[in-house]
């Protein structure tokens, strides 16, 4: 049984761990630290009946920019843990704290070109759009898709916005 | 994304200048006789450019300079000492920081230097202590005040914290973050009324906050938190009232809302809170724990532990409490029509079979599994393992899964009643079936039948990669690691892009004791031309370390396992390093409740599970140290013969030198982290086999400052005290023998190793007390009268008559009797030995069997009993490696 609900503090060493099982690009506690005592919404994690962190969506705003935008660090589930939606339903409780707790206009991401599966559920079941290509954005050279899922398009808002840009 | 954001940069690493020059000249001119010079005065200006610039060896140069004219110059020698810190050279900065001091004593600039120091050796004391000596001879000095507040907070100073907070504040009462500090300073102290008043205050400095905004918000609700936690409920509900509007964080309101609500007993409100946050994310457990007790109407806290804030508010692992039958009823139908408004949800189909019992739970049992097999969903077990504790669930699952195999297999359709007629399910249903069959009686120990099943899976489809997963695992649960680690990699073989079957090879490999192949397996992820352990290490990966030492215990490999230990502890030293950067950081940021729940965190870092088997590691590896010390290596001895002492250790060292060259194969390039993080270039390990580790000339007494340091953190842990009696009787420190023993008392009605090491100790202090190994009278007195007190009167061997007759008779007691009797009466080891081979028809699993092999193998020592049980054993669990007989163990373990 899966439970799926916001990080913690005491989720981050799970978290870590996770994320060492499933994929390439890691990071030291401090990272996963600073998301959380900055951004204690936007992290998700899944937990199974025993508590163990099979799951998580680590996620943060960019706040210097003219227009406010969530970004999503890295998501990962175990694969024993796959074909049940959890990945979906990580991304979409955290976009939801990007839009209610920090006025996120979009939320952008990176995948590897290659990354068909990660790729799919981004485009075709969550809607995220290709934004611009990086080149060899990975340690191993390979490019990544720079993504976006945009939340809001109030003119008013992307007029005053646009000013601000122009300003800048 | 990766390496912590600029704006993370809370660190006040730079060096600000300690102060405008100009003050520091008309100082030195004033109370310093040794004035500089123009020329050097303006050196020390340059070199103290260098230093902020961090130009360090150009800033050493400079200060070098001045020292050759003026070598007891204070204020120089401290910068110097800073230069030489921030180059790594300790031993030379704290001689330029002492001939400081002894040149000038009242040199702010030195004992500031001296303070640094000792902070980056995690000195806080000492470092402390010098700060504060260097405000006495500067008092606002801004630098080294910011440094004392840091280190008072890191070391939980909490007074000394308050006090210089105070200072932050009186100094700059405009800035919010100095009014955050203060408040946050009372609050860790636990004085929560001046903690709250101070917010008060500080609400009140303020012009009144009208639209709602994060950081307010975030106030808002720590602030809440604090009223909470000074115990007046219904203060906290009205206070959650007054700042609904101006909280961001809805969810957050609603959860302590809900959690408060139930605790006064409001059940109906709770219950709407607990509704209302399932619409928003139904796929939380505890939101569904809450819905289920506030809708029976159980009062908060009945069989749910009281969680520390602000964590999740209801425990993840808690059962819930026992349901009557009306109760049961009313939930089905709140579920069922959850289930309606909420067809995309998982839990709420899964939740009911926690509550559901007999035909109901049988009914949705299927439902709820029938699609799973259908989609060819492999966590289906793994989702209702958590059923397993239930026994009258266990035989349902089964034979519903039964069923629906039988149904498969004679009509190819599942039971489900709504199905229409006639209608074939595709093969892949079968697949999950059968999958589903053999994780169960893997689960059961029933490992012939679950490789029946598997092996017909496999037959069906066998390009699945999740069965040849599994294959591994019921080798695992067999006891044939070498073969689970085999079938792991034909697993991996299937999908080489895939991590997780990389890094889950890498761990089937180091529990079969494969460490060189493990490590070039996880290499296979790593960066390329990176050594992997140091990437790994750089990277924190725990779980790796800590099989990796495990291996190395095991195959008695003690100097690696310690190295690999200490690169653990490394990591914790770290993360409560880590604590620093985030102090100041968090004030300024605002998210108050997750920064208190950091330091917690922080406090209670080494209860973490990690480290708690990082530090029984090192116990355990210094014991076994103990019984057999390391020998020194044999060729070193006779290579060196004949020289003198200092040619020796020069020529010990230098091939030590060589050694790690030759271990860490230079990097071709430099490593890249994420993000193009540059990684250092590895230095060459000094102690590559962790010999000089395994050498030190006191393990038992390095093993107690982890005990120490267990006993702290983990004081309801059994394994600890059980370690801990062991090592304090080798140590003969029999008044914490029996001190570990007071708190093993309790355990040792149910558990037989709790029962074992009680006896062995008091055996062991029987024969002390004896052989009149305890001279101090006091001494001796205490302890006599703690053993009658816990043998209330009896005998050892009458004690232990009584713990065999209570029960009941696992394998595990049989095997801590067969030992405890043979301890206490060496002449009934034959008797006891054959009650051991007895004992296998008993066992459910191999690994019930293994410590009483040990002891028949090495105390028992009766080779024609060891001969019958180690039979038996092979008889009872063929894929026990550690039973096959020698031919064909070598034959399958390759």
């Amino acid at each position: 049984m899966v439970s799926i609900r916001r990080a913690t503090v005491d989720d981050l060493p799970g978290m870590q761990a996770c994320n060492l099982v499933c994929l390439p690009e890691n990071y030291q506690m401090k990272y996963y630290f600073y998301h959380t005592l900055s951004w204690p919404q936007l992290s998700f994690v899944a937990e199974d009946y025993k508590g163990r962190i099979i799951g998580y969506v680590l996620a943060k705003m960019e706040e210097d920019d003219p227009c406010p935008h969530g970004h999503i660090t890295s998501l990962a589930v175990l694969r024993t843990h796959r074909k049940l939606g959890i990945a979906t339903k990580l991304m979409k409780q955290a976009q939801e704290q990007m839009k209610d707790i920090h006025k996120a206009w979009y939320v952008s991401l990176h995948v590897r070109v290659g990354n068909k599966a990660a790729f799919s559920l981004y485009h075709s079941t969550l809607g995220y759009a290709i934004h611009d290509t990086e080149d060899q954005y990975y340690a191993d050279k390979e490019d990544a898709y720079s993504m976006r899922l945009t939340f809001r398009e109030d003119p008013k808002q992307a007029a005053k916005a646009l000013k601000k840009i122009a300003a800048h | 994304a990766s390496s912590l954001a600029a704006g993370c940069g809370a660190r006040v690493a730079a060096y600000v200048r300690l102060m405008p020059p100009k003050q520091l000249q008309v100082q030195q001119q004033q109370q310093n006789p040794q004035v500089l010079p123009a020329k050097e005065a303006n050196l020390f200006k340059t070199a103290l450019k260098f230093y902020n610039g961090k130009k360090y060896k150009k800033g050493l140069r400079s200060v070098d300079q001045i020292l050759v004219k003026f070598p007891k110059h204070a204020e120089t020698l401290g910068i110097k000492a800073l230069v030489l810190n921030s180059l790594d050279r300790m031993e030379e900065a704290h001689v330029a920081a002492r001939e400081g001091i002894k040149s000038d004593v009242r040199s702010f600039v030195c004992w500031h230097a001296l303070g640094v120091l000792h902070r980056t050796e995690h000195n806080y004391p000492e470092a402390s202590k010098c700060f504060r000596t260097a405000l006495r001879f500067d008092e606002r000095n801004d630098r080294i005040l910011r440094d004392l507040n840091l280190l008072q907070v890191m070391m939980r100073d909490y007074t000394g914290y308050i006090d210089t907070r105070r200072k932050f504040l009186e100094q700059r009462p405009s800035l919010r973050a100095n009014w955050i500090g203060l408040i946050t300073a009372y609050h860790l102290a636990g004085n929560n009324q001046v903690a709250l008043k101070t917010i008060l205050t500080y609400e009140d400095s303020i012009q009144p906050v009208a639209e709602p905004e994060f950081e307010h918000g975030e106030l808002l609700l720590y602030k809440n938190l604090i009223i909470e936690q000074m115990g007046d409920m219904s203060a906290a509900i009205e206070d959650l009232n007054k700042c609904e509007r101006l909280v961001i964080d809805k969810t957050q309101h609603q959860e302590i809302m809900g959690r408060l609500t139930h605790q006064a007993g409001r059940f109906e409100y709770a219950e709407k809170i607990w509704r209302d946050l399932i619409f928003k994310n139904s796929e939380h457990y505890a939101y569904h724990q809450a819905l289920i007790l506030t809708r029976s109407r159980i009062p908060y806290g009945q069989g749910l532990p009281d969680l520390k804030l602000p964590a999740t508010p209801y425990d993840r692992k808690a059962s819930l409490p026992h349901l009557n039958d009306d109760q049961v009823a009313t939930l089905e139908s709140v579920y069922d029509d959850l289930a309606g408004a909420y067809p995309r949800s998982n839990l709420v189909k899964r939740v009911p079979l926690t509550f559901t019992r007999g035909e109901s739970f049988k009914r949705r049992l299927l439902a709820y599994i029938v699609p799973y097999l259908r989609k060819g969903i492999p966590s289906l077990f793994g989702d209702l393992k958590a059923l397993y504790t239930d026994k009258d669930k266990v035989a349902a699952i089964e034979e519903v899964a039964l069923a629906c195999e039988t149904s498969l297999r004679t009509n190819r359709s599942l039971p489900l009643k709504q199905d229409k007629e006639g209608e074939q399910e595709s093969p892949s249903s079968m697949l999950w079936a059968l999958f589903f069959l053999a994780q169960h009686y893997d689960r059961l120990e029933q490992h012939d039948k679950a490789f029946k099943y598997l092996e017909e899976a496999l037959n069906h489809t066998p390009t699945v990669i999740e069965l040849h997963m599994f294959k591994a695992r019921i080798y695992k649960h067999a006891g044939n690691l070498a073969l689970a680690a085999e079938a792991f990699d034909s697993a991996r073989k299937m999908d080489f892009a895939d991590r997780y079957l990389n890094t889950k090879t890498t761990l089937y490999l180091l529990r079969a004791d494969k460490p060189t192949e493990a490590d070039r397996m996880i290499g296979l992820f790593t960066k390329e031309g990176e050594n992997p352990v140091i990437y790994l290490a750089e990277m924190q990966a725990c779980r790796y370390e800590l099989e990796k030492a495990e291996s190395f215990y095991r195959t008695g490999q003690y100097g690696l396992a310690l190295k690999m230990l200490k690169a653990i502890d490394k990591h914790f030293v770290d993360i409560r390093d880590d604590e620093t950067d985030f102090h100041g950081y968090c004030l300024r940021r605002g998210a108050l409740r997750a920064y208190y729940r950091m330091v917690e965190f922080e406090d209670d870092l080494f209860s973490q599970p990690y480290y708690v088997r990082m530090a029984k590691g090192f116990v355990r590896t210094y014991l076994a140290l103990h019984t057999k010390p390391a020998a020194p290596k044999a060729a070193e001895i006779d290579e060196y013969a004949g020289m003198s002492e200092i040619e020796r250790k020069k020529a010990i060292s230098k091939k030590k030198r060589e050694d790690a060259r030759k271990q860490v194969p230079e990097p071709k390039a430099k490593g890249k982290g994420p993000k193009g993080k540059q990684l250092p270039e590895a230095k060459p390990d000094p102690d590559p086999f962790g010999e000089a580790l395994a050498t030190i000339p006191d393990t038992l007494k390095e093993a107690s400052k982890y005990i120490t340091t267990l006993k702290l953190s983990v004081p309801k842990d059994v394994e600890v005290h059980i370690l801990a009696c062991d090592l304090y009787a080798r140590r003969q420190k029999y008044l914490l023998v029996l001190n570990s023993l007071r708190k093993l008392a309790k355990f040792v009605s149910s558990d037989p190793a709790a029962y074992r090491a009680q006896m062995f100790s008091l055996h062991t202090l029987h024969k002390v007390l004896e052989a009149g190994g305890v001279t101090h009278p006091e001494v001796r007195q205490v302890i006599e009268s703690e053993i009658r007190d816990i043998c209330g009167g009896k005998t050892l061997a009458q004690m232990h008559e009584a713990h065999m007759a209570q029960g009941p008779l696992t394998p595990h007691l049989r095997t801590v009797g067969a030992e405890v009797s043979v301890l206490l009466d060496p002449s009934c080891a034959p008797a006891q030995g054959a009650g051991l081979v007895d004992m296998v028809a008993t066992a459910n699993t191999y690994k019930d069997c293994v410590s009483a092999y040990g002891l028949l193998q090495h105390t028992i020592a009766n080779p024609a009993t060891t001969d019958a049980f180690q039979k038996a054993c092979h008889k009872k669990f063929p894929q026990a490696t550690l039973f096959a007989p020698p031919q064909a163990s070598s034959s399958e373990t390759r």
